[in-house]
């Protein structure tokens, strides 16, 4: 010290001084507590990374999609976490929808709903609206029994292509919900047929998990016709409340939007087929069931659906052309989902009910066995059921949804027919796998 | 004690009146020289604007960077120039060659950063160097009429550095460092004289010497707020008074002092905004010291620039380097008669490393082709994150 210079001593001196009382404005520290709420997060202490995430926001308040460099130099500049967005807010919001599903009474599990939701709706509102954050949502508002404002959460993920959604901070969400995510999020598939956020699938508490409720989402409709009459199943009009019942339970029809006919004539299938066709909205669904007499006209190609009216199995002019029954569907561009609890026999030129295969619209067609065979019934729960129809309900149940792939379901009813058949139902049955127009073997009803 | 001391200086003034061929086109790095770092692959175009405890050297601003403890060494060749004389001792040609000398440390550093409170660093960096090793056969002296001589000659000197810095970021666009530096500087020259034919010793001498002294370091680095992939770097160091020197303080009394600034540039959104570029210029200059001395520097000029190719993959980010530094000659070209004692120096570097995603480590590795050198130097860097 005795060596150097006193000019210096002057400058470091001052320095020093600038260094130990200086008031200029050190650099928000964001980063540590956005790393602590992710730790706290990864082992599932959400009130902990809550409040942690709300520390970070007071440095930095908004989120950001971009990546985060830290370092203040350029040369060692690195970006934060790889380039991972920076998303407190969205950390807040869910770990206020994770502390609503840990919840021990109601009126702390409305509070943080209430808080989850406002998180969500101002990050959408804001322009930050990231699937993530849309399906968290609906999944609160499904929670907080609000089916009309998650429905409509759900028809906006539906619409959204997912070039378009804001990408979030992903390490923040808990394994179950990312992996439920994944399957919600099918990036594949285009926004008409991507699934939809159900409780089943994100875990909103006690109460509500897996069998719970299903929302029902407006823009589906059904129209279940089951006609005994003729060479019809005697159970049909059994069939058709039966699966009505499961249509509102385990796929989010609402019973407003089901319109169930027992034993009525060809003209009156047409005429409700029209009045749904009129209150249907863009890119709806329509579920068809059939259960009754169907035949095909050789002469016209086409396949033909029998009212209660008809006397004979040739009458095709008294009968539902399968195709004037679409058309008001497709005309509507909805995608129709048909299933056929319909004998098949051949005719002595092979011909059978099911061979026409329509040329325009959106159309899956699913029938209850092979051509050639006929339909089975069996007793389930104390009642006479045809072994299609309990393997429709069956699989409903099994799969809980309200967009549901419609080969997945095949698939999953064969198995079930054929359960069921082997139980005592009568006869093998074989169900089909879709026959599809205008649709992916991932559309979902 | 007194009279042996007046000996060796007597036979010292000797040495430096009669033999004006002790160096040889020595690269002048008597000030300049570069101990290593990843840096240095760059031709040191981003010296005043480093983020790693190589900043406690070079302007310990740079320090505020550091996010996690951290520890540093650098090993590099330290160059040896290889004369021959030739002709009359009071007036005599040389030529000579630098080759790759011996591997080395050249830095040694650790830093502690302590949140929004600033970062520590403690290191030591060679700064300065010369060697060189003269042989020369056949030669005459006015000393010794009518006999051919054998002259063989070992001069070194050696600057290092203790620094003790700090730095701390200020704002989101400025940092400033400070540092306490001690200066050791090594010294040694030897003569032997030897009769050609017969190799009878006819002079033998020499010394080894070396002193200490203090100073300090400053820095400051600015980030423009409307640019932030450009920062400016500027650093003075000051001049080190060395005591303690007997026979050196005919050569060396202070450690000149230093003053650098730089410029760094950031490029992102290569290859999809997964790789990024480095680039950099970097300018020092040494103050005028040590006048009238053997070593006497009349002010050096010491620039370099270059880029760093930062390639992402999934182990990790490789960086490839290129660079450029040139610096010029400036210590004492009047010594013993001679003109060309030291010379100036350009050099092309290439370097590479290693950034390990998984695992807190880093390695690099530079390659320095210079003017005149028979080798390239070759420089190895280590980092490791302290846990």
């Amino acid at each position: 010290m005795k060596y150097m210079s006193m000019q210096f001593l002057k400058i470091t001196t001052s320095l020093c001084i600038l260094v130990i009382f200086t008031s200029s404005v050190i650099a928000q520290e964001w980063r540590a507590p956005y790393e602590k709420a992710l730790a706290a997060a990864k082992r599932g202490m959400w009130e902990e990374a809550r409040n942690e995430f709300l520390s970070a926001i007071k440095h930095r308040p908004k989120d950001s999609n971009q990546a985060s460099q830290v370092g203040i130099g350029v040369t060692e500049r690195r970006p934060w976490r790889d380039g991972a967005p920076y998303s407190p807010n969205f950390g807040a919001a869910y770990c206020s929808f994770k502390l609503a599903s840990e919840a021990r009474d109601a009126d702390t599990r409305k509070a943080r709903l209430d808080e989850a939701i406002s998180g969500f709706r101002a990050l959408i509102e804001g322009g930050q609206a990231s699937i993530e954050a849309m399906v968290f949502l609906a999944a609160s508002y499904n929670a907080a029994n609000d089916p009309q404002s998650a429905s409509a959460i759900q028809a906006q993920i539906n619409r959204m292509e997912p070039k378009q959604s804001y990408r979030v901070d992903r390490e923040i969400i808990e394994f179950s919900d990312l992996r439920a995510l994944s399957g919600i999020m099918d990036v594949q598939a285009p926004p008409e047929v991507r699934g939809v956020v159900t409780p089943g699938q994100i875990n909103v508490g006690p109460g509500l998990g897996s069998s719970g409720y299903i929302p029902p989402l407006e823009f589906k409709f059904a129209l279940l016709i089951g006609n005994s009459g003729n060479s019809g199943q005697a159970y049909a009009g059994q069939d058709v409340d039966f699966l009505k019942k499961a249509l509102t339970e385990h796929a989010g029809y609402a019973e407003a939007n089901i319109t169930v006919l027992k034993d009525v004539s060809s003209q009156e299938i047409l005429s409700a087929a029209k009045a749904i066709a009129e209150k249907l909205p863009d890119n709806a669904i329509v579920y068809i069931y059939f259960s009754g007499m169907g035949v095909y006209n050789p002469e016209t190609n086409k396949d033909y659906l029998a009212g209660n009216d008809v006397r004979s199995m040739t009458a095709y002019e008294s009968m539902v052309p399968k195709s004037e029954l679409f058309k008001p569907f497709v005309e509507k561009g909805a995608s129709i989902f048909s299933f056929f609890q319909v004998d098949r026999k051949k005719d002595k030129d092979g011909n059978y009910f099911g061979k026409e295969v329509p040329q325009l619209g959106k159309i899956a067609q699913l029938f209850g066995t092979a051509p050639g065979d006929v339909v089975n019934a069996t007793v389930y729960e104390g009642r006479v059921h045809g072994l299609y129809t309990v393997g429709i309900v069956q699989s409903l149940q099994l799969m809980r949804g309200n967009r549901i792939p419609v080969l997945n379901f095949a698939w999953m009813v064969f198995e079930r027919v054929r359960v069921g058949s082997a139980e005592g139902g009568g006869g093998a049955q074989t169900s089909t796998l879709p026959v599809l127009v205008g649709l992916s073997g991932n559309s979902r009803f | 004690m007194k009279t042996n001391a007046r000996m060796r200086k007597l036979l010292i003034l000797c040495l430096i009146s009669c033999c004006s061929a002790v160096y040889a086109q020595i690269p002048d790095l008597v000030s300049t020289f570069e101990m290593g770092g990843k840096a240095i692959g760059m031709g040191g175009g981003v010296y005043s604007n480093l983020g790693d405890p190589t900043s406690s050297y070079w302007n310990p601003a740079g320090l505020s960077s550091i996010q996690t403890p951290v520890f540093q060494m650098d090993f590099r060749n330290r160059p040896l120039t290889e004369s021959t004389f030739e002709g009359n001792l009071e007036n005599f040609e040389s030529s000579g060659k630098v080759n790759f000398g011996h591997q080395a440390i050249g830095f040694v550093g650790v830093a502690f950063p302590f949140g929004s409170q600033g970062t520590v660093a403690l290191s030591y960096a060679l700064g300065g160097y010369a060697r060189e090793k003269g042989f020369g056969t056949q030669m005459t002296s006015s000393s010794f009429p009518g006999i051919e001589l054998d002259v063989t000659t070992d001069f070194k000197h050696a600057s290092e550095f203790f620094t003790l810095a700090y730095g701390r970021r200020m704002s989101d666009t400025m940092s400033i460092g400070i540092g306490l530096v001690g200066a050791r500087e090594n010294i040694s020259d030897f003569r032997i004289i030897e009769t050609t034919e017969s190799k009878d010793l006819l002079e033998s001498g020499g010394f080894t010497d070396s002193g200490f002294g203090f100073g300090g370091i400053v820095g400051i680095v600015f980030t423009p707020p409307q640019n932030p992939n450009v920062s400016f770097g500027a650093s003075f160091r000051s001049e080190i008074s060395l005591n303690n020197l007997n026979e050196g303080a005919l050569y060396i009394k202070k450690i000149p002092a230093r003053i650098q600034g730089g410029l760094a540039y950031r490029v992102d959104g290569f290859r999809g905004g997964q790789d990024y570029l480095v680039g950099g210029v970097d300018v020092m200059y040494i103050l005028p010291a040590n006048k009238g001395l053997e070593l006497e520097n009349k002010g050096q000029f010491s620039a370099g620039l270059g880029v760093e190719y930062n390639w992402n993959q999934s182990f990790g980010i490789v960086p490839f380097r290129i660079g450029f530094r040139t610096v010029n000659r400036a210590t004492n070209s009047e010594f013993g008669n001679r003109t060309d004692a030291f010379r100036a120096r350009q050099s092309f570097s290439l370097g590479v490393g290693l950034r390990p995603k998984t695992g807190d480590y880093s390695a690099d590795l530079a390659i320095i082709t210079g003017s005149g050198q028979k080798s390239p130097d070759v420089c190895l860097t280590f980092q490791v994150a302290l846990k």
